[in-house]
């Protein structure tokens, strides 16, 4: 597949975030794209949807990724904050660190975060699945209604607060619980799905560390 | 009862006889502009309707969007809404999103103009969503929906009736290309004092800040005339919808006899030439009061309509309104 196999290498210095978004709608679906990112762009690849694979080299700024579908994501550097709000579909690596409201309102694809990340990670988290592999801040899956929540090194206060559905699992230390989720024995099945999706974030470890929490009312849409 | 409304305590001054010749034709339009682009859009008309009846329309909904389009005035709609809708019958579609809930990207790629919501509905009260707390973190918000959308449609923000100063400015700093005023949805006649006295702060704060930005109104409207002095205290488009669905509810009645009688069983291609020519009475009246309004006060579109044709026949108009009073 040649189109699959194109390469190209964009430098952004020089470039609006409109301007970088016209010469990746010009890119062909399948293409890998290189970034060289010098500063931290907000909003970078609000909107992309047209199957790209994009390697970024550098930080990316605020409410990066928003909106996107079916772009596969690999940041070299640190993203800003509200990262992923609205995703679609796809994946999203920052290799380094997330700011506040990661992944908010996220109604699919993958999200993994090997730094820490900030406030309310999986802020009304909505189907989607988030990993963050260090700590992250308080109210992690706050208001989150679906989709999973990864924390591989403890949370914060009020991990929870207003769930009404979807998963959290945490390794570590949780501060403290929110009145609106309670923690669950882990089944088998979730236990080798959490396998699963650690292997998908690059993580060779098995769930069994984990603990579970479910929304306490879990509400059927 | 109804209590009287402050709108009613407003009246058109009657301009002065000198010889000023009445504008040859008047603009009834009203234009956004798209920030950081070129592009604008158009509504033919300063009303608009936010909450369409579609359900007891039925069959008659495809027909009702003609009629909009025909007195091209914009509607908030889902873009599923339009699905048994001709492309000849679409009117111009304002989508809505609460600002803490997904945004659905086919909703807003395809949406004519797109408003963020700050109502929770969640939690039934008004608030900034807590990843907007600060000025810089809205503008970038703002600019990021509007790569995500190709910067193609005029995004709006909403704000209850009687917003603050402060957070109107939040609104200029996130350079947003409208502003949509709500009041409740139930009628009362404080509802009406707060949104003119909310109304005519957010206009003469945009002027003082040197912004442009239309404002929408959502009232409860009892009259054509509220519609115009609205339109004179500073509002740029108005909302219709208690004037027009009112007739769409006496539709009922006639709605469930065609659903459970006789003509229950004929195919959908039949029910959508059920037309709704009970509303026309309503959309030509107050296409023609505005246009005699504009004629007479010898204005040639809307922007020119101002608070200067207005005057209140009480203090508490007279204060609220920030206009003269009457003699």
């Amino acid at each position: 597949m040649a189109e699959e196999d194109e390469e190209i290498e964009l430098n952004v210095a020089e470039l609006t975030v409109k301007a970088l978004h016209e010469r990746l709608g010009e890119c062909p679906a399948g293409a890998q794209v290189h970034l060289k990112a010098s500063e931290r762009l907000h909003g970078l690849g609000a909107g992309l949807e047209q199957g790209l694979s994009l390697a970024i080299s550098g930080d990316v700024g605020d409410f990066a990724f928003l909106m996107s579908d079916q772009v596969d994501v690999d940041v070299k550097g640190h993203a800003g904050v509200g990262c992923g709000h609205s995703f679609v579909s796809g994946s999203v690596l920052i290799r380094g660190t997330a700011g506040d409201c990661l992944g908010a309102y996220a109604t699919g694809g993958f999200i993994a975060v090997h730094g820490t990340a900030g406030k309310r990670c999986g802020l009304g988290l909505a189907g989607a699945d988030v990993f963050v592999r260090s700590a992250v801040g308080d109210e992690a899956g706050y208001n989150m209604s679906a989709g999973t929540l990864v924390l591989g090194n403890g949370a914060g206060e009020n991990v929870g607060y207003g769930m009404t559905g979807g998963l959290i699992y945490v390794r570590g230390e949780v501060k403290s619980v929110s009145e609106s989720a309670r923690q669950v024995r882990m089944k088998d099945a979730e236990s080798l799905r959490l396998g699963l999706f650690l292997a998908r974030a690059g993580i060779k470890a098995g769930g069994a560390d984990f603990r579970v929490y479910r929304a306490r009312q879990e509400l059927k849409v | 009862m109804t209590m009287p409304s402050l709108l009613d305590e407003l009246v058109f001054a009657q301009p002065s006889l000198t010889f000023t010749p009445p504008p040859v034709s008047v603009n009834l339009s009203l234009a956004f502009e798209v920030k950081g682009s070129t592009r604008k859009l158009q509504f033919g008309m300063p009303w608009f309707l936010r909450q369409p009846l579609q359900q007891i329309l039925a069959a008659r909904w495809p027909a009702f969007c003609g009629r909009i389009r025909a007195h091209r005035i914009p509607m908030f709609c889902r873009v599923d809404q339009f699905e048994q809708v001709a492309a000849s019958q679409l009117p111009i579609r304002l989508a809505r999103r609460e600002l803490g809930q997904p945004f659905n990207p086919q909703e807003l790629r395809t949406a004519d103009a797109l408003e963020l919501d700050c109502f929770n509905s969640a939690v039934q009260c008004w608030q900034w969503p807590l990843e907007l707390v600060t000025k810089e973190r809205l503008n970038t918000f703002v600019q990021a929906v509007r790569d995500a959308t190709s910067s193609l449609s005029p995004i709006g923000l909403s704000l209850p009736s009687g917003a603050s100063n402060a957070d109107l400015e939040f609104c200029i700093e996130a350079a947003c290309d409208f502003v949509t005023l709500v009041s409740t949805e139930t009628e009362s006649a404080s509802n009406h004092a707060i949104m003119v006295e909310g109304l005519t702060r957010a206009r003469d704060l945009f002027q003082s800040a040197g912004a442009q930005i239309p404002i929408l109104v959502v009232l409860p409207i009892r009259n054509a005339e509220h519609a115009l002095k609205l339109l004179a205290v500073g509002a740029s488009a108005v909302c219709i919808d208690s004037l027009v669905n009112p007739l769409i509810k006496d539709l009922r009645a006639n709605s469930s006899l065609l659903a459970g009688g006789m003509l229950s069983g004929i195919n959908l291609s039949s029910q959508a030439q059920v037309d709704v020519p009970e509303i026309e009475p309503t959309l030509v009246d107050l296409r023609q009061r505005l246009e005699t309004c504009l004629r007479r006060h010898a204005c040639s579109s809307i922007a020119a309509l101002g608070r200067n044709s207005l005057r209140g026949t009480t203090d508490r108009a007279c204060q609220l309104a920030r206009v003269e009073c009457l003699g």
